[in-house]
């Protein structure tokens, strides 16, 4: 008997040092095969629970009055869990009927899932929440239901089990199409994460989107712990006011078409603190919907914000900063005169007026009144060459401005020792030929003369919202290339010329500073082109207190080349919209509450 | 005196001897008590983990409440950008037989110390104060070991004297 139990004992010993050692046996082979371990390693990690990245609301855009610009809107991805699937047929009837999509794709791809391993597939990745809404209100029994007919509804979500709804946050534009080359938009990247592209969405697209939440969620109930608060990303209020961005494309939009021009763009700037107050462009797209553009963006000439992002050669626009130098250098002064006999040679190059003709004996007011190329180029002569460019350079042309704005471009600035540059370079940069600069360069430049001779950096974001806080961005100087006095003076100067010459831009009411300018446009081999050209058109006021400078550029108008004729005439148009929209009174009522 | 006391611890032996049921009564009596015991310990141990686990799902579930809830915010407050757009309102404007003013239709008085405010008056509702860090009741995540020997604890350190 005792050696019955004895025998047992030695075989229930011998079963369990086996087992003990198969198991030790298993662990020292997991040590040695990292590609079993790394497997067994996910399972177990899987089965703990999972990793979530969680992503904050994208931040809102606002304009200056806080009218939204650019939010969030709810949309759902339609996909199939086909471990879940009931019933093929009534999910994609239900499909069709509810959300419009395709009944026999869906019934195909419900019933043969790519891989007997797929989980998940997705049907439709935006599908707008209405159609959601419609289908979750059919599904959802209601008081006034009678007995059969939320046994229906039961029985018609069971039978639908499988079809998975995911909602997800899409940027949206209220506004389309307005201000939208500001803006820029939201594009995805290829693991589907969202980017801002160009404009606002592109330059603050790290602020805009936050910072996304990894959080380790367990499968064990008892380990959930409460998830930490996520903070919205950023809010940013712009400088911009929708109403003022809205009639300036109205006024563009107007002048591109009855010009004839290939493009336009208006820029409307603070001077005294550097806000972009509104920024046109032609052609613009309804950002909402920006895949459907690709057939404009892939125009060669398409450029999503000109404003910043396209150069040309100003022409004489660029007169008023080579003035401007000369008056603070004390070279000329507004009893200078010059006599011009309408040509005039420099680094062995002959430089003719506009009209190949001589204008006499002229003031330095003359001298802009007519825009005399040989009048400039003598000015800038008698500058030299290095206060020349050294002013050129303290205006900010050559390099970016440095505004807020994703895609800026800093033009050409030839200057003496680069290896392109010649002395004829100095006669005919005077004139705003043979440098190039955007637009927005050409409105900072210009707006010293607008504020004491200060420029203030240009920028498009006026607070931002962090955490219920705004906090206001300081205008800041970045550059003073002349003095208050050089601004007032050649201010007065540009004023009185608009005066003397019954100028197409005057405003009724106002008295407004400005230039015209008409540039030739240069085709590399060939030379200046004479039948096309870039006409443009600057201005600032009130002159004795100036609220915004407005800069024009109007690309190869077609119904005529000169800029007095297609772009100062826009001047007035927009000023009009700007003294409604900002409260500005006319001079008298100024004067008279002063 | 040490004889009766060997005595007496015989008298007891014998009897346990000559009757083993008592034996087993009190063997019985002994594995029935460590039964309860257990038992009672795992019916403890089995409510606390109940309740965690459904306090844990609760969490979950009002998470996900909270996500939805913050998601249809967003999504309205865009609905409100969008039915208060430029191109709505002015719409809407018209309809209402308004006109958009035209140059020289403005009229503008002259008030004497008038300062127009130039202000931000963003759409933006004020977020909501972060509170303290989140805390959850040790009673919701602990064990029930975890839980006597937290008593034990207690009582083994001695409470500190106030001083005077």
């Amino acid at each position: 008997m005792k050696s019955d139990y004895a025998k047992r004992y030695v075989i229930l010993g011998t079963l369990f040092t086996v087992l003990a050692a198969l198991i030790f046996g298993q662990h020292v082979s997991l040590l040695f095969d990292d590609q079993r371990g790394k497997v067994l390693e996910e399972v177990r990690t899987n089965h703990l629970g999972s990793q979530w990245t969680i992503y904050p609301a994208r931040g809102l855009i606002l304009d200056r009055k806080g009218q939204l610009l650019a939010g969030n809107q709810m949309v759902y991805e339609v996909g199939i869990d086909y471990k879940s699937v009931n019933d093929p047929q009534t999910i994609a009837l239900t499909a069709n009927v509810f959300l419009g999509l395709d009944y026999y794709k869906v019934k195909v791809t419900v019933e043969n899932p790519p891989n007997p391993n797929q989980v998940y597939l997705p049907l439709d990745k935006r599908v707008d929440k209405d159609k959601i809404d419609r289908l979750q209100a059919y599904l959802t029994p209601t008081e006034n239901d009678d007995r059969q007919v939320k046994q229906e509804k039961i029985r018609l979500l069971s039978k639908i089990n499988g079809l998975e709804l995911l909602p997800y946050l899409e940027r949206v534009y209220p506004e389309k199409s307005t201000a939208s080359n500001i803006l820029g938009y939201v594009g995805h990247e290829e693991d589907g994460t969202p980017v801002g592209v160009y404009g606002v969405e592109g330059k603050y697209d790290n602020v805009l989107a936050g910072l996304p939440l990894k959080l380790w969620v367990p499968n064990e109930p008892r380990m959930v712990k409460e998830f930490p608060d996520i903070p919205e990303g950023t809010s940013l209020i712009l400088t911009i006011d929708r109403e003022v961005q809205a009639a300036v494309e109205k006024v563009l939009d107007r002048a591109v078409e009855q010009s004839g021009s290939e493009s336009g763009t208006i820029v409307v700037l603070d001077p005294k603190t550097g806000e972009i107050l509104a920024m046109a462009n032609t052609p613009r797209i309804d950002i909402s919907h920006y895949w459907d553009f690709n057939d404009v963006m892939n125009k060669k000439s398409f450029i999503f914000n000109r404003g910043v992002s396209a150069t040309y050669e100003p022409g004489s626009v660029f007169k008023v900063l080579t003035m401007a130098s000369a008056f603070d250098k004390g070279v000329v002064n507004s009893e200078t005169t010059y006599l011009d006999r309408g040509v005039i040679d420099v680094g062995g190059v002959t430089i003719y007026n506009w009209d190949r003709a001589g204008h006499g004996k002229q003031t330095m007011q003359g001298c802009l009144q007519y825009s005399l190329n040989v009048c400039l180029a003598w000015v800038a002569t008698q500058l030299g060459a290095k206060d020349f460019y050294s002013y050129l350079q303290a205006f900010g042309i050559g390099h970016a401005t440095g505004v807020d704005l994703a895609g800026e471009m800093s033009g050409i600035l030839k200057l003496p020792g680069d290896a392109n540059w010649t002395e004829a370079d100095l006669g005919t940069n005077s004139f705003g030929q043979g440098v190039s600069a955007t637009p927005l360069q050409m409105a900072s430049a210009i707006s010293a003369l607008a504020n004491d001779g200060k420029i203030m950096t240009p920028h498009i974001v006026r607070a931002i919202i962090k955490n219920g806080q705004e906090y206001f961005i300081e205008p800041s100087v970045s550059a003073i290339p002349i003095s208050a006095k050089t601004a007032h003076t050649v201010s007065e100067i540009l004023a009185r010329s608009l005066e003397a010459e019954a100028s197409d831009a005057l405003v009724e009411g106002y008295r407004f500073a400005g230039k015209t300018g008409t540039g030739e446009i240069p085709i590399p081999g060939v030379g200046y082109t004479s039948g096309e050209t870039n006409t443009s058109f600057v201005g600032w006021g009130p002159i004795d207190d100036p609220r915004f400078l407005v800069y024009i550029w109007l690309e190869k108008p077609s119904t005529s080349i000169w800029g007095s004729e297609v772009a100062a005439p826009v001047f007035p148009k927009v000023v009009e919209q700007l003294v409604l929209l900002m409260n500005i009174p006319p001079d008298r009522y100024r004067k008279a509450s002063n | 005196m040490k004889t009766n006391r060997m005595n007496s611890i015989n008298r007891i032996a014998q009897a346990y001897q000559t009757t083993p049921w008592r034996k087993h009564l009190s063997l019985g009596m002994l594995v029935t008590v460590s039964i309860l015991v257990v038992i009672l310990a795992s019916s403890l141990y089995l409510d606390v983990s109940a309740r965690a686990a459904a306090y844990g799902r609760s969490i979950l579930i009002m998470e996900s409440q909270i996500a939805d809830l913050e998601m249809i915010n967003a999504h309205l407050r865009t609905q409100l950008g969008i039915v208060t757009s430029s191109a709505v309102m002015e719409k809407r404007a018209l309809e209402m037989g308004f006109h958009r003013i035209e140059p020289g239709e403005e009229m503008f008085l002259v008030v004497p110390g008038y300062v127009p405010i130039d202000q931000v008056i963003s759409n933006v509702p004020a977020k909501k104060i972060q509170t303290a860090a989140i805390y959850l009741p040790r009673v919701y995540t602990e064990s029930l070991f975890e839980w006597l020997k937290s008593q034990i604890q207690k009582v083994s350190i001695p409470k500190q004297e106030s001083s005077p």
